[in-house]
């Protein structure tokens, strides 16, 4: 059990050292990064959103951008991106930095969290993962786990090993139910993008105003409807409906 | 001409309350000198309730055609008064002088009745002696400045028209308020109306609400009336041009030209060919009130006072201190109102000075106004501030001054109000007593204060363009390192639990194959014990078989000493077992196929050599 739980923590340093290796840049980050050194935020935003257009989704690119969105003023659509980045870097202290300092401009009292489950208080630990890291972490400890419990079973020899084997289960079945509780709960945020936006009850025009959110706001996505439309829910509890052109929401939906 | 008008009688719905006071019959012509294209409108009011229908008699030359019915009930002090109020259009044939004779009715058991109306009507076109120009339109009583009297609109007005008065007697200031009533006449033919708004950069203008209504004599005619209020603050100074009111009105014109059947048939003398047919129609038309200039004056320089920032009204100033006694770090809230009639939106900041006292933080202004014709503008503007002095001490906070003008007084007058005493006391943390340091130790650190927050900068040096999301790929990778060695786990689990169950199922059977020669046993020995020797071998013999079928896994049906010896000699057993069970098995083959039959004492003991074999096999 102690050695498996050190190759745990073993993969998940890698994982984090993984982001901090030096890699050659693209041409055109490099362009945005140039134009954001020279104070040319708008040149910056169109670069790194040519980049999100491009079907990119990686953490560092919606932290750039929401320093560029913040420099050239659109205080919106940074918490927007800070919320992705946040999403696709959960242990990266400067986006959560930035995220609380993009915050602090938001007229609207809310926190980019929402009450949590049980399940989803219990998986606390599934926070400081992105879901592919969970994955991966999975894959590696079932697959370790699974080779040892195959030879403990068919090796008579071993027969004394098995009920160690058999219990050291817990551990990719905890892995499992982390990752599915933290699929399930999803974490896809948006903030709205418009210096005011009107909530529905339902997905639609037509349907009754029932609160009205200010730029910047943070919203969690639970749902999403045809015609652009996205089901929120808010820190404070309330629900409705608001219009994709008024919530910014980077990243997979 | 038949005259259909003459057959024409006024059927009224009567007011069913008790009248007290004795009825009346007024009537009432406008115009009564005009054109054959004007409107020629006849109103009767009648006051009471017991009444007859007023009968209007024919005229020669004239068709009269109701055109609307009002009736209302007034109660005053217990009195109740029905009221009815009949709109006549009266339709000339042809130019000429008339007269309508009075108009008769009974009311509360009392004949009585109009007096006679003369009218003159002209050919259409002809200038009427005092036409829709103003005839003799009333004036307005205008201003000591300039300010100039209403006016008619004009003749496609239709009769409507509108003046404003605004009772100014005395010079005008910046700043001031006026408060002016406008009045639009019309003869009985309005049928709605909407007022236009008209900006103006000189002046602010605020609509009260509510309207009057009455009737008035102008020039002989009788006028209704409606009387609207507007209040204006000049913004500047100078001779300013007041902007118009207007009213977007839909008035009732007769057009007798527009009626077809009457052109066709006058063109034959009209005679027994005229109809009496409604060819009135709605009409919009724009009335406004006449242009009008005003003086306003600039504030006066004299006596203006330094610091003065363009209050004009009556006002006063309260202000409140939300505590008086506080601790260094704690926050008081210091309230000042200004409240009066004037206008105080556009005033800033009242309470420059308080930050020597310490961190002040003020809250964005409330402003509440309202506009009465009574009062004209009451407005009310409370400043709240968040005081948080940082020194302990007793500070006499001072007090609020401000200068405003009074153009009713002509003078600049100062209001004021004591903000009071503050007593700060230490810091809470400050005044505990702090343990003694030594003088080697530095003392009193601070915490670093932060003076403001930034954004952190850009990832340098990080490809952006990896892909941090499940991939396809991915998945395939993830099914292969965690999926396979768990699918194999799991096969391995399942042949582990097949092999452990044909293990337990043997164990089952040998159990079995003892418990059945056990419970078999006891009979074949009570047969001996009976007498009944070859029942009881042969009870014996079943059980051997029986025994050696589960044991060893044969098939008894086809037992032979071959298997039998096979079968001991996989098992483990002893050469002695062997050896008895095999003379055993040939014992019971040599009675199965016709031995002779041994005595009791010889079954006895081939059971007991039964008894000894399954005991040494069950314990191989």
């Amino acid at each position: 059990m102690i050695k498996l739980s050190s190759l745990l923590l073993a993969i998940s340093a890698v994982f984090a050292s993984k982001t901090s290796l030096a890699v050659e840049v693209s041409p055109l980050q490099a362009e945005a990064e140039a134009a954001f050194d020279k104070g040319d935020y708008a040149k910056a935003v169109t670069d790194y959103e040519q980049l999100v257009q491009s079907g990119v989704i990686n953490g560092h690119l919606f932290y750039d951008l929401g320093i560029a969105y913040f420099r050239a003023g659109k205080r919106g659509d940074a918490v927007a991106a800070f919320l992705a980045a946040r999403r696709y870097l959960p242990r990266d202290p400067d986006t959560a930095a930035n995220l609380k300092h993009a915050l602090a401009d938001v007229r609207d009292k809310l926190e980019p969290e929402v009450p949590r489950s049980l399940a989803s208080k219990l998986a606390f630990w599934t926070d400081s993962f992105t879901d592919k890291e969970l994955a991966w972490m999975l894959a590696i400890v079932a697959g370790i786990w699974g080779t040892v419990m195959t030879v403990a079973l068919l090796w008579s020899r071993l027969s004394y090993f098995r009920w160690y084997v058999a219990a050291a289960a817990v551990l990719p079945v905890a892995l499992l139910w982390g990752v599915s509780v933290k699929l399930n709960e999803n974490d896809r945020w948006g903030a709205v993008s418009q210096a005011k936006a009107k909530v529905y009850s339902g997905p639609g025009t037509l349907n009754k105003v029932v609160f009205e959110l200010q730029e910047g706001a943070p919203a969690l996505v639970t749902e999403v409807a045809a015609g652009g439309y996205y089901r929120i829910q808010l820190s404070d509890g309330k629900k409705g409906w608001i219009s994709g052109t008024d919530l910014k929401v980077l990243g997979k939906i | 001409m038949p005259k259909l008008a003459s057959r024409f009688l006024v059927l009224v719905a009567l007011l069913g309350s008790q009248v007290a006071r004795a009825g009346s019959i007024t009537a009432d012509l406008t115009p009564t000198d005009g054109t054959m294209d004007d409107s020629f409108v006849l109103t009767l009011q009648i006051e009471g309730s017991d009444r007859s229908d007023p009968v209007i008699p024919n005229v020669d030359g004239l068709q009269f055609l109701q055109r609307g019915v009002q009736q209302s009930t007034t109660i005053i002090n217990g009195q109740t008064t029905a009221q009815l109020q009949l709109t006549v259009l009266v339709v000339p044939d042809k130019p000429g002088d008339y007269t309508i004779p009075s108009i008769a009715a009974t009311i509360d058991g009392q004949k009585v009745a109009t007096v006679p109306l003369k009218m003159k009507v002209r050919a259409a076109g002809a200038q009427p002696q005092a036409q829709a120009q103003p005839k003799s339109q009333p004036n307005s009583r205008s201003g000591g400045n300039g300010g100039q009297g209403a006016q008619q609109a004009g003749a496609e007005t239709a009769g409507v028209f509108m003046e404003r008065d605004c009772g100014i007697t005395g010079p005008i200031y910046i700043g001031q308020q006026i408060l002016c009533t406008i009045r639009l006449y019309h003869p009985n033919n309005l049928n709605g109306g909407q007022r236009l708004s008209q900006s103006s950069a000189d002046f602010r203008r605020f609509n009260l609400e509510g309207e009057k209504r009455y009737q008035k004599v102008v020039n002989g005619q009788r006028y209704s009336v409606i009387e609207l209020k507007e209040l204006m603050v000049p913004t500047k100074s100078g001779q300013l041009e007041v902007p118009p009111f207007s009213i977007e009105a839909r008035v009732l014109v007769w057009n007798k030209q527009n009626n077809p059947l009457d052109k066709f048939f006058d063109k034959f003398g009209g005679g027994v060919f005229n109809f009496d047919l409604n060819f009135t129609e709605e009409r919009n038309v724009t009335v406004t009130t006449p242009s009008q200039s005003l003086q306003v004056k600039p504030l006066p320089d004299q006596g203006k006072p330094q610091g003065f920032n363009g209050l004009v009204g009556l006002f006063q100033l309260e202000s409140n201190l939300s505590k008086n006694h506080i601790a260094a770090g704690d926050t008081v809230t210091i309230t000042i109102t200004l409240q009066g009639y004037g206008l105080t939106d556009t005033l800033g900041d009242i309470a420059p000075g308080l930050d020597k006292f310490g961190k002040i933080y003020p809250d964005k202004p409330e402003y509440t106004e309202q506009v009465t014709a009574d009062n004209g503008i009451v407005s009310k503007k409370v400043y709240k501030y968040a005081l948080v002095p940082t020194k302990p001490g007793t500070y006499e906070l001072g007090a609020i001054e401000l200068p405003s003008f009074n153009p009713k007084l002509n003078q600049y007058v100062a209001i004021r109000t004591d903000l009071g005493q503050l007593i700060v006391d230490p810091a809470k943390a400050e005044s505990q007593p702090q343990p003694q340091l030594a003088a080697d130790l530095p003392v009193n650190k601070e915490e670093v204060k932060e003076l403001g927050s930034d954004l952190l900068g850009l990832h340098r040096g990080v490809d952006i363009r990896s892909e941090q999301t499940i991939t396809s790929a991915n998945k395939i990778v993830l099914s292969l390192v965690g999926g396979l060695p768990t699918s194999s786990a799991l096969f391995a689990f399942v042949f582990f639990l097949y092999s452990n169950r044909k293990k337990d199922s043997e164990a089952e059977r040998r159990s079995h194959a003892y418990r059945v020669y056990k419970l078999g046993l006891p009979k074949a020995k009570s047969d001996i014990d009976a007498g009944n020797i070859a029942a009881a071998l042969s009870e014996a013999h079943r059980l051997l078989r029986s025994y050696l079928g589960d044991r060893l896994g044969l098939q008894s049906g086809a037992l032979t000493a071959r298997d039998v010896e096979g079968a001991t000699t996989r098992l483990g057993a002893t050469p002695e077992i062997k050896e008895i069970l095999m003379s055993l098995v040939a014992e019971f083959d040599r009675l199965e196929f016709g031995g002779q039959v041994p005595n009791s004492a010889r079954a006895a003991e081939i059971l007991e050599s039964l008894d000894q074999v399954v005991k040494g096999l069950e314990k191989a």
